[in-house]
């Protein structure tokens, strides 16, 4: 169902040393921002800010897709409590979805940030759930 | 004897055409014959009170006496006064008669006397013009001899290239007038209606004035004595004729006796003769001249073509045009700025004053708006011809200092300015100028210094062509070669490069990739020619082969499909290659060539042999060409040795006496593996710029993986991902997991982070990981830096040390004075995250 809303507004971010890139696309009135590759230290700035610029002050939330990262630490997960900060000032949810096994899972999870963000395993669930809020 | 036969001698004697006379030694004339009457006029009454001196020119007296004196048969040639008061060459005799008596004959041998008067002094004007091929130096020389016998002053004139009348030789009876009147020689004459000179010039016509007595158009010469030069004096003035018209004049001057009908000929004669010998003269110099100006230009030519250094250009300019064409020349070029003319070079025929100018005028700058003629020449994209330049009206030129100190120490004659142009615009300019003697510039000469400026700009504009694609071909190899060669646990990686020929840029490079599976590609290549072209083809191909090689080939597919992609280019130039895969946790090396000189080995014990790479061609040459691998096991402490031709190659030398030399020096190397790289181009190329550019790669395998290993870094935030990634290929080539290695990553990172964010202010300083993996596969790690951390700006730096302690089994961060240590461990667990 959610494929067939996938809108056309798709972009891409690549920081300095290619090592990370944003996509964003819809799911139905659910924006959903996709980070491939590897996010430490050296980029979080930029993708927080290209993130949050790209959540419509309308739509419900944000999905943070993050089956595709393959390198997170602390530096990321402070920009996704920051993100998760600034989205609830808007009233809006951040949701962020992670396979189950695998270091990024692991880093979220002993950071605690699970226990403030609402963690899903893929991107269908997370989008219906945000779906619903509206 | 008869009575009557007394008449007839007497009647016989009187009909002779032969003076005769009986004189004595006191200077009576006992008798003389009509003959004698009539050619002195004396009346035969007077006879009694004659005396023969009267009919003697005085000069020649002196010398009739002393004959008479000696009593002896004599025969002289002498002067004689005729009734008219002309002087007569006479063919005497004198017979003595006792009693001190003479009978003296004479013959008016005056016209034949005359004919060898003339013919001997031509033969003299003669000498003087062969005298020399110095037209001056001629002309004074007839001159001279012109008032030995001639005329008390005489002077020569000539036209000069630029149509100016120039007095060239002044010759006075008197030497030491001649003296005083040196001076005058090489003045330009004026040219007015008025100029005797002039007008003979102009006219072509002979001037002859028996007696002038009015201030004469010329000069009031110095007279024989202290009497008014200007007064009775006798003048000829004759025309020197070519084919080509009238180049000069030659004019006598008398003030003793009146020129006559002869010497007007005789004057004409003489300057027929100056005129071939001066045309003669010119001939020649113009034809010496012309010699040497195409063999200048051709010169010029010769060695601009073989030059591209800007400098030399100008300088072989301004050398090359003195002194044919200048007796000072300078090459000033337009500043980047376009407001001012900068000297490249300057050359003077004298070296002291040439020296004086460069420590003076040489470095000021002269402005492009000024009135210097330079100036004016590179404004106006045209010739600044200055002639004259002491005539030169007088300008204000206050500002312009440059212009003032170059022409004070200079002291120009003439000037002329060329602008070098290139294109639409000028480059800079070329300017001559004579300081000494009479050389002027003229429209004549402006052919051939806008020849040379051509030449020179077109010079110019290759030499800075030259320097730009250098500049770039050098940027653009520097930014081809890798700028720090990645990090291979277990593998010790050294890298040279040396540019080769006249600082010229060559296509050698060298790469080292990290593939899959904890491997590495290693390359080496050198693309045909020189210069951008070379380097961009290199670049090429290095970006290709990082394409290629991480597809997970082998090294002969690799290259393989590295020729493929050359001639997918289109026409590309040939090159060769040298690709290895080398696989650190096995000390294992898979080689493949294409035209590449083999590789070279040397062993633990510091034993070399080269490495039995299988030849094929070099990529360019066959689109279908087959490459295979040779598999290379190192032993521990074994160094691979990759290179480039440019080590090995000398003109004039075959390639196996090159590598031969290669692996002697190889098996002299010192053991560390800097030092085996230094030792090797210091022993092959030694301290010689080498022809070729010169690449090396040497790769040291120090053991198997499983151990230790350490990697430096700057303190910089994109240094963490190369650093993960370095530690992670070598964490799995000691057989750690998946699942660890990706724990190990974040807690080396977080550590990392730590380090970079916290330990040193805004100087940049560096970390470093140093890893241990024990037979247990048990990791030890160490992150270090030379900081103090500072207090935490944000909560991250909790959240790290935090992850550290979740994700490692121990950690500590140990604070030292040399800086701060993060020691960890995790042994493997294996387990399942998030279980």
């Amino acid at each position: 169902m959610t494929g067939q809303h996938a809108s056309a507004r798709k972009g891409n971010l690549m920081n300095d040393t290619g090592l990370v890139q944003v996509f964003d696309r819809r799911e139905g009135s659910v924006p959903v921002c996709e980070i491939r590759g590897e996010l430490d230290a050296s980029n979080v700035e930029h993708v927080l800010d290209r993130v949050i610029g790209n959540v419509p002050s309308e739509a419900p939330g944000l999905v943070l897709d993050l089956g595709n990262t393959s390198y997170l630490d602390s530096a990321g997960v402070r920009i996704m409590f920051e993100l998760a900060r600034r989205l609830r000032a808007r009233r809006q949810e951040l949701r962020i979805t992670v396979p189950a096994d695998g270091i990024v899972r692991r880093v979220l999870v002993l950071t605690a940030l699970a226990d403030v963000v609402a963690v899903d395993e893929d991107v269908a669930t997370a989008v219906r759930a945000l779906e619903a809020r509206t | 004897m008869r009575e009557n036969a007394q008449v007839d001698v007497a009647s016989i004697v009187d009909a002779a055409p032969v003076l005769l006379a009986l004189v004595d030694r006191d200077g009576r004339v006992e008798w003389c014959n009509r003959e004698w009457l009539e050619f002195t006029g004396w009346e035969a009454p007077n006879l009694v009170a004659a005396r023969w001196v009267d009919a003697v020119v005085d000069d020649d007296v002196g010398v009739l006496r002393r004959a008479i004196d000696r009593a002896r048969p004599f025969a002289l040639d002498i002067r004689m006064r005729s009734a008219d008061g002309r002087a007569r060459w006479m063919a005497t005799h004198g017979a003595p008669r006792g009693h001190g008596q003479f009978v003296f004959s004479a013959i008016d041998v005056t016209a034949s006397h005359e004919t060898e008067r003339v013919l001997q002094l031509l033969a003299a004007v003669g000498d003087a013009l062969n005298a020399s091929l110095e037209v001056d130096e001629i002309l004074q020389g007839v001159a001279r001899v012109l008032v030995r016998d001639v005329a008390d002053l005489c002077t020569i004139a000539v036209v000069d290239d630029h149509a100016r009348i120039r007095r060239v030789a002044v010759a006075h009876q008197n030497r030491a007038t001649e003296q005083e009147l040196a001076s005058l020689r090489g003045a330009v004459l004026e040219t007015d209606e008025s100029s005797a000179i002039a007008q003979v010039v102009r006219t072509g016509a002979v001037l002859y004035r028996p007696v002038v007595d009015a201030p004469g158009p010329d000069e009031p010469w110095p007279g024989p004595d202290e009497s008014d030069a200007t007064q009775g004096r006798s003048l000829v003035s004759a025309p020197l004729r070519t084919r080509d018209g009238i180049i000069g004049a030659l004019t006598l001057v008398s003030w003793a006796r009146r020129f006559g009908p002869d010497d007007v000929d005789l004057a004409q004669e003489v300057a027929r003769r100056c005129a071939s010998a001066v045309d003669n003269a010119v001939l020649y110099r113009r034809s010496e001249e012309t010699r040497a100006r195409l063999s200048l230009v051709a010169n010029v030519g010769e060695h601009l073509a073989a030059t591209t250094d800007l400098d030399a250009v100008a300088q072989t300019l301004a050398r090359r045009v003195v002194p044919v064409l200048a007796d000072a020349a300078s090459v000033a070029l337009i500043s980047d700025d376009g407001r001012t003319l900068r000297r490249r070079a300057f050359c003077h025929i004298d070296p002291k004053i040439e020296e004086q100018f460069r420590d003076g005028p040489y470095s000021m700058p002269i402005p492009l708006d000024g009135t210097d003629p330079q100036a004016r020449a590179a404004r106006s994209m045209r010739p600044v011809l200055i002639e004259d330049y002491g005539a030169r009206p007088p300008r204000s030129r206050q500002r312009d200092n440059a212009f003032r100190a170059a022409a004070k120490l200079l002291r120009p004659t003439s000037v002329l300015a060329v602008p070098l142009l290139t294109d639409e615009h000028a480059t800079g300019v070329l300017t001559l100028a004579f300081t000494n003697g009479p050389r002027r510039y003229s429209a004549a000469d402006l052919p051939l210094a806008l020849d040379i400026a051509r030449r020179g700009a077109l010079a110019i504009e290759r030499a800075r062509a030259f320097a730009k694609e250098q500049h770039i071909a050098e940027a653009l190899q520097h930014s081809m070669l890798p700028e720090a060669l990645p990090d291979v646990a277990g593998v010790s990686i050294c890298a040279r490069y040396l540019p080769g020929g006249e600082s010229d840029v060559g296509g050698d490079w060298y790469d080292v990739v990290p593939l899959s599976k904890a491997r590495f590609g290693v390359a080496i290549g050198d693309v045909a020619g020189h210069g951008v072209r070379a380097a961009a083809v290199m670049g090429q191909l290095r970006h290709a082969l990082r394409a290629f090689a991480s597809d997970d080939r082998d090294a002969a597919a690799v290259v393989a499909r590295l020729n493929r992609f050359v001639f997918e280019q289109g026409p590309l130039d040939m090159a060769t290659l040298c690709y290895g895969i080398l696989d650190p946790a096995h000390g294992r090396v898979e080689l493949a060539a294409a035209g590449h000189v083999p590789p070279l080995l040397i062993d633990t014990n510091g034993d070399a042999r080269f490495v039995d790479v299988l030849p094929a061609p070099p990529l360019g040459a066959d689109p279908l060409s087959r490459y295979r691998a040779a598999v290379l096991d190192l032993d521990p402490g074994a160094t691979l040795l990759m290179y480039t031709d440019g080590l090995v190659e000398r003109r004039g030398e075959a390639l196996d006496a090159g590598l031969e030399r290669v692996l002697d020096a190889a098996r002299k190397a010192p053991a560390p593996l800097d030092d085996v790289c230094d030792h090797l181009i210091t022993e092959l190329v030694g301290g010689r710029h080498p022809a070729d550019d010169v690449a090396m790669l040497a790769l040291r395998y120090v053991g198997a993986a499983r151990g230790h290993m350490r990697v430096r870094r700057p303190a910089r935030a994109a240094e963490l991902a190369p650093v993960r990634r370095i530690l992670s290929s070598w964490l799995e080539s000691a057989g750690i997991t998946a699942e660890d290695i990706g724990s190990i990553a974040v807690a080396t990172s977080e550590a990392a982070t730590n380090a970079i964010e916290h330990a040193y202010g805004p100087a940049e300083g560096w970390f470093e990981v140093e890893a241990d993996v024990d037979d247990a596969h048990v990791v030890t790690l160490t992150v270090r830096d030379a900081g103090r951390w500072r207090p935490k700006a944000r909560g991250g730096g909790g959240r790290g040390l935090l992850l550290i302690g979740r994700l490692m089994d121990e950690f500590e961060v140990r604070r030292r004075p040399a800086g701060t240590e993060v020691w960890m461990r995790r042994a493997p667990r294996g387990e399942k995250l998030f279980t």
